[in-house]
């Protein structure tokens, strides 16, 4: 194969060589980008030949359901991803949110009772620790990595010192309104976080802010020269993260009415995962909304499928590993030459 | 700043009840007890049950008189290995310790660490395998908890609650967990004296909250028939009657451990059956041994070898009991336990051949 294609650019000048090329790089690129799509047709196909129930109603509204705060979570890392940093802040802010939450609405340990004042004040401190985490990292020149790290501990600790230990439950009537009650049998949780997400992805899609975020990430020292503030851009993706991380601890702990740290926990990897199974990539540039819907629709759909299938525990790990190596191989992007930055 | 409000805590609850308690057997206790320093050694204070354990600690150091310190290690076992060494080095042979092990390895290093060094340890709700006291002077007891029998008593519950018949599901601990495999084992034993349930599947949550409500979600689609389900912690049954309440269902579900949202879940009617695991007895009485074997009150050795391998007390927490145990363990937090009378924590004994 790749002989034959040595033997058709022999005969080629350079010109036509390197016009071949890029043609060529062209058409890989439009497959890869189909790839996602392909890998949801597949696993909703696998899905509904092997389990009856896989397209129950009932089913459809579980999967929506359980993918509604890994959605909100995808739009922070999004942002954050297309600038080829991390923000491992996310975990601990949605600690942070859902405890100081739990704290200030309706619940069985205090007497306070702030409603939606409450969620407004929690998600005001995140949007500020998101701003603070951005300007530590651009203007201390910290990488992403060691920045969000710390601030996700302290936030962690922060949540703990909020329920001093021992997790609020939550009596907040609101909350058991926004799990249980429907509209056209969707709950109003997923459709709320459904709407985060299309703001999201307006930001990211239709303003100069999105435009900024996808230049900075293919090539900052580019962006810069074209006269975009790097650093305010980058400050400005953290505290969005950090808000959308504070958005996701909020819905968190109106789905499970209880207020603690833990609530964070394992949430981010899954969704980079996600991310990158459909089409995203972790050094920056290429991604976007689509790519963060299709693999949150996927991974969610994954999970769902390996319950009803009723797979062994001790296996469900293994099996659920193998398939995410196989589905990021098919829709990852090599065209980059180093695999770290 | 953690430290200090847990100290605080105890320190408020203390003032109403232990204080008497410790009046009453001054007279015995040796002239020289306030020099004597308790290091409480748990994995952290984020989880609900290691703080209950530090703060039960403490309240048996105060009734003895003896100074206490909380030492964290964030489930590290070096951490935590480094952290007793430090205590010792500041207080000598007045050091003594309450642990509630990183892992289940790392007690071997605990109970060799002390004998070395001659400093008394209680060992509570790990013991690696083949790890006796009788064989360190200095390793008063081991305390553990028995998940086996909670385990039984739990599903025992459940399965009466359905009849004794039906299809059931089991959401288990983390994987590899010496608790979770117990109490898995526990739920498998329970299934032979019922042969009328159908388990139709057994998934881990890992403990977690989230992940058990997500299995819930997907299994309510996929069993209509369900009748009822096991968990092997609260935080788990907490989340599986989320989902179901989403649902519109309430079926029969046990947790185990006996947190406070757990008990407020039985008190209004959503939780049939959890254990309470009782931190106040289980390290309140643990200290209460490495005091009394380091200020002389007690000779281990004097103990027989089978008698210093204890079962703490549980208790099973249904509709019938749990206000009094809400009032007393989490409203008070203070569940008023004679930490001088040692005997009160044996439960029933280990089998002294594991």
């Amino acid at each position: 194969m790749n002989n034959k294609w040595e033997a058709s650019m022999a005969s080629l000048s350079v010109g036509e060589q390197f016009a071949e090329k890029v043609k060529d790089n062209a058409r890989k690129d439009r497959i890869r980008r189909l790839m996602p799509i392909i890998l949801l047709v597949v696993m909703t196909a696998i899905g509904a030949i092997t389990q009856k129930n896989f397209f129950s109603a009932r089913n459809l509204v579980n999967i929506l359901y359980q993918m509604s705060i890994p959605l909100v979570i995808s739009v922070s890392l999004m942002f954050v991803l297309l600038l080829g940093s991390i923000d491992l802040s996310i975990e601990g802010v949605m600690g942070f949110a859902g405890s100081f939450t739990a704290f200030l609405v309706q619940n069985r340990t205090n007497n306070n009772n702030f409603g939606i004042f409450g969620i407004i004040l929690v998600l005001l401190i995140c949007t500020c620790v998101g701003a603070i985490t951005g300007f530590i990292h651009t203007k201390g020149r910290i990488a992403s990595f060691i920045t969000t790290y710390a601030v996700g501990q302290i936030m962690t600790g922060v949540a703990v010192l909020v329920y001093n230990s021992t997790p609020i439950a939550v009596t907040e009537p609101a909350f058991v309104t926004i799990s249980q009650s429907r509209l056209f049998g969707i709950p109003y949780l997923t459709l709320i976080a459904f709407a985060i997400f299309a703001v999201g992805a307006i930001i990211l899609n239709f303003t100069a802010f999105g435009r900024a975020v996808y230049a900075i990430g293919d090539n900052e020292t580019a962006a810069a020269s074209t006269g975009i503030n790097v650093q305010r851009t980058k400050i400005k993706v953290f505290a969005l993260s950090a808000l959308m991380a504070g958005s996701a601890g909020v819905l968190m702990c109106i789905r499970l009415k209880l207020g603690q740290s833990s609530i964070g926990l394992n949430q981010m990897f899954p969704v980079v995962t996600a991310i990158v199974l459909g089409g995203g990539s972790l050094y920056g540039g290429k991604g976007g909304a689509l790519c963060s819907f299709v693999g949150v629709l996927v991974y969610t759909e994954l999970t769902n499928w390996l319950t009803l299938m009723g797979v062994d525990t001790y296996l469900r790990g293994v099996i659920q590993g193998i398939i995410i190596i196989v589905a990021v191989t098919l829709t990852i992007e090599r065209t980059r030459k180093t695999i770290s930055k | 700043m953690k430290k200090s409000l847990v100290a605080l805590l105890a320190a408020g609850a203390l003032a109403v009840s232990a204080f008497s308690m410790a009046a009453f057997a001054e007279a015995e206790l040796p002239e020289d007890i306030g020099e004597y320093h308790l290091g409480i050694c748990v994995l952290s204070l984020d989880n609900e049950y290691w703080a209950q354990e530090a703060a039960a600690a403490q309240l048996a150091a105060e009734a003895y008189g003896v100074e206490s310190e909380i030492l964290t290690c964030n489930s590290d076992p070096n951490v935590q290995l480094q952290g007793m060494k430090d205590f010792i080095a500041q207080y000598g042979d007045k050091a003594c310790f309450v642990v509630d092990p990183a892992t289940t390895a790392n007690t071997a290093s605990i109970a060799e660490l002390c004998e070395e060094s001659g400093n008394y340890v209680t060992i509570l709700a790990h013991r690696a395998e083949g790890l006796f006291p009788k064989d360190y002077p200095h390793f008063v007891v081991s305390l553990m908890l028995d998940d086996l029998a909670n385990g039984a008593k739990t599903a025992g519950a459940l399965f009466e609650a359905i009849g004794g018949e039906g299809q059931v599901v089991e959401i288990t601990g983390l994987l590899g967990d010496d608790s979770a495999t117990n109490r898995h084992a526990a739920f498998e034993a329970a299934l032979a004296d019922y042969p009328d349930i159908e388990v139709v599947d057994s998934q881990t949550a890992s403990w977690d909250q989230s992940q058990a409500m997500t299995l819930t979600e997907n299994w309510l689609v996929q069993y209509p028939d369900l009748k009822a389900i096991f968990t092997s912690g609260d935080a788990m049954a907490l989340g599986a009657i989320e989902a179901m309440a989403n649902y519109g269902v309430s079926l029969p579900i046990v947790g185990c451990d006996g947190t406070k949202a757990a008990l407020e879940a039985i008190q209004n009617g959503t939780l049939t059956a959890t254990i309470l695991n009782d931190a106040y007895n289980i390290a309140g009485y643990g200290a209460a041994y490495a005091i009394q074997a380091a200020c002389g009150m007690l000779d281990p050795t004097s103990i027989p070898d089978d008698e210093r391998l204890i079962f703490a007390g549980t208790q099973l927490v249904t509709a019938d009991n749990v206000d009094e145990i809400y009032e007393g363990w989490i409203v008070n937090g203070n569940p008023g336990y004679d930490y001088f009378d040692l005997d009160f924590t044996v439960d029933h004994y280990q089998d002294p051949s594991k």
